[in-house]
């Protein structure tokens, strides 16, 4: 097993609260860079003594929800690939690999255009639902077989169901042409409207999948050592597959119904996060969540600055920046397990 | 000549009975599909007065209607699906995997890339375009290699790195078409689904020569294929310059697969699945690069069939039904491959 | 593998399914470019120096010859300011095939729309020609690329004549939306398409009786608003990526200046409903927002009532003159095209912004 930069327990609490620094870094970035910049005496005062200015406004309806939002949703990614990775031993596993950002995104999109449920907290229980099933149809055909769940195995079913769901979308995108407009959102992970009223209903879900997470931190670690071990040192091998698959779901779901679906983020991060620290959960479920909201805070932050006064959505920017490191892992793992 | 001492029927260049006869039944419904595919459409034409039109006889509309509408856009079908099946059967054999097809590690994503980015940045038309798309569509094929090459090249190396190439290929299309003015999503659907609407004499013609030649150009390297199928260390034991073989070879497979996405866009699992259903007819041992190609241009004349009569006089893009259709498929090879142990 | 990459989250509609084409070869026909694109029609007489000016046998049209028709036509007509266009000059009998509605069709036309065969999308060009059409009116420029039903040069070879009713020409022949020219966009322009079309049908009355009327209908709001103050509008449409921008290159920027306000983004031309932020409109401070109702036949103008319910309750927009106000309105999407519609439009925008004035 390889040890990570830091070894030390110290060095990686100290490291974890560098980490922080710089996610509050990159968000006060966010909020003081954008369409026309704004100086920290105006974001002080829209909370201390707010006058109900269009300046203050900005800080306090706009960037700052928004900033918010793509913390909620990037920890959420990034603790939600990391357990992924873990329970299925798979380098290759994340939410966006593994079918579950596509069945989220497709069936939030189903439920906005079909059933016409428009707010928040009516279509996130869609996007749970859909996670569940298109995470639950990759794990499924990727098991079929004699050497069960391989990353290939696992990373090839996952691009053959997402390219079936995609498929599906698009020819419900031309077969019913009035809807179309509805989710045009939903193709692409977007933080382009409103950022309001979008935290606080994810926020019971996004803790209790942290929550579970945490808790499953050492049984994580266990499981690391194979399946026969882990049995032998007493873990209920299903249940914390069972609950980790649960948390997986509640964590990608909210990020979805939050911002779309978001690509290479839940992915990609935690193996940054596992290069600093190694492979103990304890640490890399932490950092993996803090590293992924960085992340993408400063993705969205760039959408918003290189095209004013347009506006290019997060998704685009994390694939970019994400599928290179994709490529990366591949060349650089073997394949064969964490 | 181990390889032939050792398997005295994987003699090179000669097909059996079998294999010659799939082909052809192959071919001659691929020829049905055209046949049907001008005989039917929201301009009534008795089928008796087709043959007439096709040659130029009858009313002006009808004569129009099947020579400059239905023809071409058969012709097209049939040549860009046969360049598809035969690129990805040369692909799948080379790489020694199912999934490594063009249309699966990004070779697609880059004709098609760079094809939207002639248009909307360089306001290219024409040959242009194709020129756009093969050029994208090689230097795709050289990132992916080169990116999947570590001490050889393992398929699933190759097949995942293709998938992230592909990806990020992708969300570049999407950023190029996000900031032009483009009047409707479709339009830009249209780019990432493929379509052969509306296609013309000059992109008949084009594909067709491309087809003509460079399938008929691969079929006489059938030994250096079969021995590259081999594997690396046999096919040196042989004698073959193992990589030089291998990129001219690759380099005429790109070729087909970036001439049919310029005519029909990045359309998705025909290579990946003509290469399989054809070798699933033929005896297993055979390359299969006419089935694969007769087989390609069966399945995008019958999808681009579907795609004009499903919601008539409405049509869909040919890629959304060669999706529908081929990611079934897709995930049926892969459980088949998982039960038989080959995807490791 | 195409299929699985994220779409660009851009204006879905289903007015231009021809897009980019693949490879657009149908321009091998189009020797027939325009380079005055700015005006969309001017009546010209061929062989000028020998006819006088009241027997012009053709018309022309974003650069493009269109003969005077000598019997009746069997028109395909698409876009609602085309077909609106068609049931102004009292064209209803000749018309074989409609396509793409935005928003409820104008009252006084419901009764003639109703006769007519109505498609929801464009249909295959083997329809257009099934239903015998030698004449195609479409309201944008998409209809007439190489993925749909071709270039009009093309056309015309089939017999097959055409106008385009827009209010900014392609740069050429075949060419798409991306490719207008230069977007000066005014209602004389669809006073010169009304003229230009009646010519062409024999129809001068019928488009001197919807000019007059229109003329009268703008004169009486200019008279109203002359010398008013001039609130700033932004007209937009609102969905979850945000605001789209209008008045690019659309009439969106005439109906507002016409109406005594002025546009908060003048310098977006040239640029199809550019997407900006909630922070945009923020910094734009206008006094008016007017939100686009699109896309079903039976949807009013005054239909975007998710739209302004939206905007009137965005927190961040509270200071905003408009939403502080509560000078927010639905405005149709076919209201913003180069239709007969305008005159209707810049009277219902005027009424919002001056309703002291305009009654």
């Amino acid at each position: 097993m390889n040890e990570g930069l830091l070894g030390h327990p110290a060095a990686k609490a100290a490291g974890l609260a560098g980490a922080l620094l710089l996610l509050a870094a990159a968000a006060v970035c966010s909020v003081l860079v954008g369409n026309g910049n704004v100086a920290v005496r105006d974001v002080v005062d829209a909370y201390s003594g707010f006058d109900g200015s269009n300046v203050q406004r900005a800080v306090r309806y706009v960037r700052v929800p928004r900033t918010l939002v793509a913390i909620e949703a990037g920890a959420a990614l990034g603790v939600a690939g990391a357990l992924a990775q873990g329970l299925t031993r798979n380098p290759l596993a994340g939410p966006d690999i593994l079918g579950v950002t596509a069945g989220a995104s497709l069936a939030a999109v189903l439920a906005i255009a079909t059933l016409g449920i428009t707010t928040l907290s009516g279509y996130v229980w869609f996007a749970f639902l859909g996670a569940a099933l298109g995470g639950g149809l990759v794990y499924l055909l990727a098991s079929t077989g004699p050497t069960g769940a391989t990353p290939v195995k696992l990373a090839l079913a996952g691009v053959g169901v997402s390219a079936m769901l995609g498929a599906i979308t698009s020819a419900f995108t031309f077969l019913d042409l009035d809807t179309l407009r509805q989710y045009r959102f939903w193709v692409v992970g977007s933080l382009n409207g409103t950022s309001q009223g979008v935290v606080a209903p994810l926020l019971p879900f996004v803790l209790v999948g942290i929550a579970l997470s945490a808790g499953l931190a050492r049984g994580l670690n266990v499981l690391a050592l194979g399946d026969e071990l882990a049995v032998a040192l007493g873990r209920r091998l299903a249940w914390t597959r069972g609950t980790g698959a649960a948390a997986v779901v509640l964590l990608a779901g909210s990020a979805t119904a939050a911002a779309g679906p978001i690509g290479f983020v839940g992915l990609t991060v935690p193996h940054a996060a596992r290069a600093i620290t190694g492979p103990d959960h304890r640490w890399l479920l932490p950092y993996a969540a803090v590293l992924s909201a960085t992340l993408l805070v400063v993705a969205d932050t760039v959408g918003r600055v290189v095209a004013r006064p347009q506006e290019i959505q997060v998704g685009i920017v994390t694939a970019l920046v994400g599928a290179p490191v994709f490529i990366l892992l591949v060349r650089r793992q073997r394949l064969s397990g964490l | 000549m181990i390889a032939r001492s050792q398997a005295p029927a994987r003699r090179p260049g000669s097909a059996s009975v079998r294999t010659v006869l799939v082909t052809g039944l192959l071919a001659l419904t691929a020829l049905a599909a055209v046949v049907v595919t001008l005989t039917v459409g929201d301009f009534p034409i008795a089928i008796a007065d087709v043959p007439a039109a096709v040659l130029g006889d009858g009313p002006p509309r009808s004569v129009y209607v099947v020579q400059e509408l239905r023809l071409p856009r058969a012709i097209c079908g049939l040549a860009a699906g046969a360049a598809l099946g035969a690129s990805g059967c040369v692909f799948q054999r080379v790489a020694g995997n199912v999934l490594a097809s063009p249309d699966v590690i990004g070779i697609n994503a880059g004709a098609a890339t760079a094809a939207v980015i002639g248009i909307v940045w360089f306001r290219a038309t024409g040959v242009a375009i194709s020129l756009a798309a093969l050029a994208g569509a090689l230097v795709c094929a050289v990132l992916v290699y080169g990116l999947a090459y570590r001490r050889g090249l393992s398929p699933y190396r190759l097949v995942l790195v293709g998938i992230g190439v592909a990806a990020a290929l992708g969300s570049v299309t999407s950023y190029v078409l996000t900031r032009a003015d483009l009047y409707d999503a479709r339009a830009a659907e249209i780019w990432l689904t493929g379509s052969l609407v509306s296609r013309d004499w000059t992109q008949a013609w084009s594909i067709t020569v491309v087809a003509a030649v460079l399938i008929p150009l691969l079929a006489t390297q059938n030994r250096q294929l079969r021995s590259l199928e081999l594997g690396d260390d046999l096919a040196r034991l042989q004698g073959t310059r193992v990589e030089a073989a291998r990129a001219v070879i690759l380099v005429t497979a790109v070729a087909l697969a970036a001439a049919a996405t310029a005519v029909a866009g990045p359309v998705a699992f025909v290579a990946l699945v003509a290469p399989q259903i054809a070798r699933r007819l033929i005896d297993p041992r055979h390359l299969g690069l006419l089935p694969s190609a007769a087989c390609g241009a069966l399945l995008l004349s019958a999808a681009d069939l579907a795609a004009r009569r499903v919601i008539a006089p409405l049509e869909l893009p040919v890629g959304v039904v060669t999706a529908v259709l081929g990611a079934p498929v897709l995930l049926a090879l892969l459980v088949r491959a998982n039960r038989t142990g080959a995807t490791g | 593998m195409s299929v699985a990459l994220p779409l660009p989250g851009r204006r879905a509609r289903r007015r231009a399914l021809a897009p980019l084409a693949v490879v657009a070869l149908g321009l091998t026909f189009g020797a027939c470019g325009s380079d005055d694109s700015g005006s969309a029609s001017t009546p010209t007489a061929p062989g000028a120096a020998t006819t006088t000016a009241t027997a012009a046998t053709s018309v022309k049209d974003c650069g493009i010859d269109v003969s005077v028709r000598k019997a009746p036509s069997k028109i395909f007509a698409v876009y609602q300011p085309a077909i609106e266009l068609a049931h102004a000059l009292d064209l209803t009998d000749q018309l074989v095939g409609t396509a793409y509605i935005d928003n409820t069709i104008l009252p006084e036309y419901a009764a003639q729309q109703k006769g007519t065969t109505y498609f929801k999308d464009i249909p295959s060009k083997e329809e257009l020609l099934k239903r015998g059409a030698d004449f195609v009116i479409s309201g944008f420029p998409g209809v007439f690329t190489a993925e749909q039903y071709g270039s009009r040069a093309s056309l015309s070879e089939l017999g097959i004549d055409s106008w385009l009713v827009t209010t900014v020409c392609p740069r050429k022949d075949g060419e798409d939306q991306d490719k207008l020219g230069t977007p000066s966009v005014t209602i004389d322009t669809v006073y010169e398409n009304l003229r230009g079309l009646g010519t062409v049908f024999g129809r001068k009355a019928a488009a001197e009786k919807t000019i007059a009327a229109m003329k009268a209908e703008v004169a009486g709001v200019q008279q109203a608003v002359a010398g008013a103050p001039k609130p700033s509008v932004a007209m937009v449409s609102y969905g979850k990526d945000g605001f789209g921008v209008y008045g690019t290159v659309d009439p969106a920027d005439e109906i507002i200046k016409l109406a005594g306000g002025t546009n908060v983004f003048p310098e977006l031309k040239g640029h199809y409903n550019p997407k900006v932020g909630v922070e945009e409109i923020l910094k734009r401070n206008p006094d008016f927002i007017l939100v686009e109702a699109c896309c079903d036949t039976n949807l009013p103008s005054s239909g975007a009532t998710k739209e302004v319910a939206a905007i009137l309750k965005e927190k961040a927009l509270a200071n905003v003159p408009a939403v502080k106000n509560r000078h927010v309105y639905s405005i149709g999407f076919a209201d913003v095209s180069g239709g007969v519609r305008l005159a209707n439009s810049v009277s219902m925008v005027a009424r919002w912004l001056h309703p002291d004035r305009v009654k």
